[in-house]
């Protein structure tokens, strides 16, 4: 479970995240949507520690992720904004890297590395290196490194963005299993149609701020449309 | 403590699979020893004088006391037959003479007239090769000048000291192995700058490197303290460093030992006691550098950047070498506390055979890992700070 209450961050003049407050709860997919600029990746990277907010705070299953850092981020799995790769190490030893930083026994991190590569359909490409792989191939490193230490939480910063059909489908698989062995799910992007598909509950944030939130329907509702897409805009034009 | 040697295995593997980043990290600390092999080498052999070569002498016949002094000087001739002046010079200018010797056609005349006949010597001031030999030729006329004029003085009846004043006598107080270390203060200058350049590319590679390929902030993410990420990449890329240094240490005094050094009244003596100070003293260098070079990797966010920023810190083991030459000065205690400048200092002193003691060296060690390990701290800090995820 991800708790995040009245999250503010500011860059210089620029409000960022101006009052952010949601539960991601266990056992369900929460979709972040919001414009680009809203505020997606910067409360985002609150919740996975990397900034620290101006005022509120994060708790991920209990844990204070500013006080007790370590703890928390062991909790989660991420899958962030920039997630580049080491040019001459293979799929496998991305995975197996993340699991010793993680502090994971050699045979725990093996057997977990490769339970993910089989997962992932990644058998054919998980011992070349990482150098041309295409950015669905990327993708599955990147998704194998974030779960290698079976995370009951998991955040994902518009996963989907500049992938093809078929990876686009497997990256939404991937989530609703994870969704189904229980995982709290957060994942951000700014296709109202993908997080239709995919989430328990949505969180519409715009100029920094929540506008909006439910299960699909109550959205609908909220927007005044049956189509999710025109209340999605809908709730963007209303006035605050 | 464990997770740093998670990071510093993963930075060295990395490396070393980096075939062009190795190359370039590499080439330097070895092909600079063998750069002054050759090079000393030849200045050995210019300052030598190689009796084999024949003077080339024009005119010989018209003076044949003069000829005789330089035969038994040790001087071969070899015998031209006269030509004009401007064929010989050219000669020297195109090198198909080194040199030439001329002695005018009616030298016996004027030396009977007491008219000084003029010997002209020609060559080339520019050529560094033969400069020897002309000073050889030189020395030898002027002996004979010499002794000439003590046989006109003693024919009138007079002593021959009549013709000195005083006589300068030179006590040169260096030994040879101090004059030697003159001509080897190249080997703390590439020994250090090797320990900056063999590291280079891994420092970069794990912090703008990072940021470049957007692999910070999933690294970031993981539940590692900042400060180990950081001693981790220390610890790979000042290793790197290190072996680079080794290596040119080893190399440059390897070469000076099969350098014939002793030719041109040199030595060059380091047993295995100051072989192993020589170790001991380098050994904080490439962690220092490494300090250095995360700091400011840190502070670019792409590798070319990073590598103009860094390609400055060059000029630190440098700066010693420099002041040495042109401001000679004594070592003092003080200057073993002083990161980079106290290695190159310390190492020129036992180069030179000077005495060194335990504490200078202690004091050395000390510092300079306390200089690296703030530098490292320093670099933490800023790799906790938010700009690392913000491009």
């Amino acid at each position: 479970m991800i708790e995040v209450q009245t999250l503010k961050k500011g860059f210089g003049s620029i409000q960022a995240v101006a009052d952010v407050s949601f539960t991601a709860k266990r056992g369900r997919v929460t979709g972040l949507l919001g414009p680009n600029g809203a505020g997606k990746s910067t409360t985002l990277r609150m919740i996975y520690g990397l900034l620290r907010p101006d005022q509120g705070e994060v708790n991920i299953d209990g844990v204070n992720i500013h006080n007790a850092p370590l703890e928390a981020k062991s909790l989660l799995g991420v899958l962030p904004d920039g997630h580049g790769l080491y040019a001459r190490l293979t799929a496998r030893e991305h995975i197996l890297y993340f699991g010793e930083l993680h502090g994971l026994d050699r045979d725990t991190r093996e057997t977990r590395a490769q339970a993910l590569i089989d997962r992932l359909d990644m058998q054919s490409i998980a011992d070349r290196r990482v150098e041309g792989f295409s950015q669905g191939e990327r993708m599955k490193v990147c998704l194998g490194r974030a779960l290698v230490h079976a995370p009951s939480n998991i955040v994902l910063d518009e996963p989907t963005n500049g992938l093809d059909v078929a990876s686009t489908r497997k990256v939404r698989e991937m989530i609703n299993l994870l969704r189904d062995e229980g995982l709290t799910v957060l994942f951000s992007s700014h296709l109202m149609h993908e997080v239709a598909r995919l989430c328990d509950d949505i969180i519409i944030i715009n100029e920094g701020r929540v506008i909006a939130e439910g299960t699909p329907d109550e959205i609908r509702a909220q927007g005044q449309s049956d189509q999710l897409e025109d209340a999605f805009l809908n709730l963007l034009e209303a006035p605050l | 403590m464990n997770r740093i040697f998670i990071v510093a295995r993963k930075e060295f593997r990395d490396g070393i699979r980096d075939r062009r980043a190795l190359l370039s990290a590499f080439f330097f600390p070895l092909s600079a020893p063998l750069f002054i092999y050759f090079l000393l080498n030849a200045v050995i052999n210019m300052a030598q004088v190689d009796d084999s070569l024949e003077v080339p002498i024009f005119g010989a016949d018209a003076a044949p006391g003069l000829v005789n002094h330089l035969v038994e000087r040790g001087i071969k001739l070899s015998h031209r037959q006269p030509e004009p002046l401007s064929t010989i010079k050219s000669a020297v200018v195109n090198q198909k003479l080194d040199y030439a010797l001329i002695i005018p056609a009616d030298f016996e005349r004027q030396m009977a007239s007491y008219q000084p006949p003029d010997l002209l010597l020609v060559f080339d001031s520019s050529r560094n090769d033969v400069g020897a030999q002309v000073k050889r030729l030189r020395d030898t006329l002027a002996a004979y000048n010499q002794e000439l004029v003590s046989l006109r003085l003693i024919a009138r009846g007079v002593s021959p000291k009549i013709t000195v004043g005083a006589r300068p006598q030179p006590i040169d107080v260096a030994s040879d192995q101090k004059r030697t270390a003159n001509l080897m203060n190249f080997i703390p200058l590439y020994v250090l700058m090797a320990a900056f350049v063999a590291g280079l590319g891994i420092a970069i590679d794990g912090t703008a490197g990072e940021r470049e390929r957007k692999s910070i902030e999933p690294l970031l993410i993981n539940p590692v303290p900042q400060t180990h990420f950081i001693f981790g990449k220390w610890l790979a890329s000042g290793s790197f460093a290190l072996l680079g240094m080794l290596g040119t240490l080893v190399l440059c005094i390897v070469a000076m030992y099969s350098l014939p050094i002793e030719q041109i009244g040199l030595s060059f003596k380091i047993g295995l006691e100051q072989a192993l100070a020589l170790l001991i003293i380098c050994l904080p260098v490439p962690y220092i550098a490494a300090g250095m070079q995360l700091l400011l990797g840190l502070f670019a966010k792409s590798f070319k950047d990073a590598q103009s920023y860094i390609g400055i810190l060059i000029i630190f083991p440098m700066i010693p070498v420099i002041i040495r030459q042109f401001m000679p000065f004594v070592t003092e205690t003080w200057m073993a506390s002083v990161p980079i400048f106290s290695q190159s200092v310390l190492m020129m002193d036992i180069l030179a055979g000077s005495p060194y003691t335990a504490f200078r060296l202690f004091l050395s060690i000390v510092t300079g890992f306390i200089a690296s390990a703030v530098l490292c701290l320093l670099a933490a800090k800023l790799l906790a700070s938010e700009r690392m995820i913000q491009s």
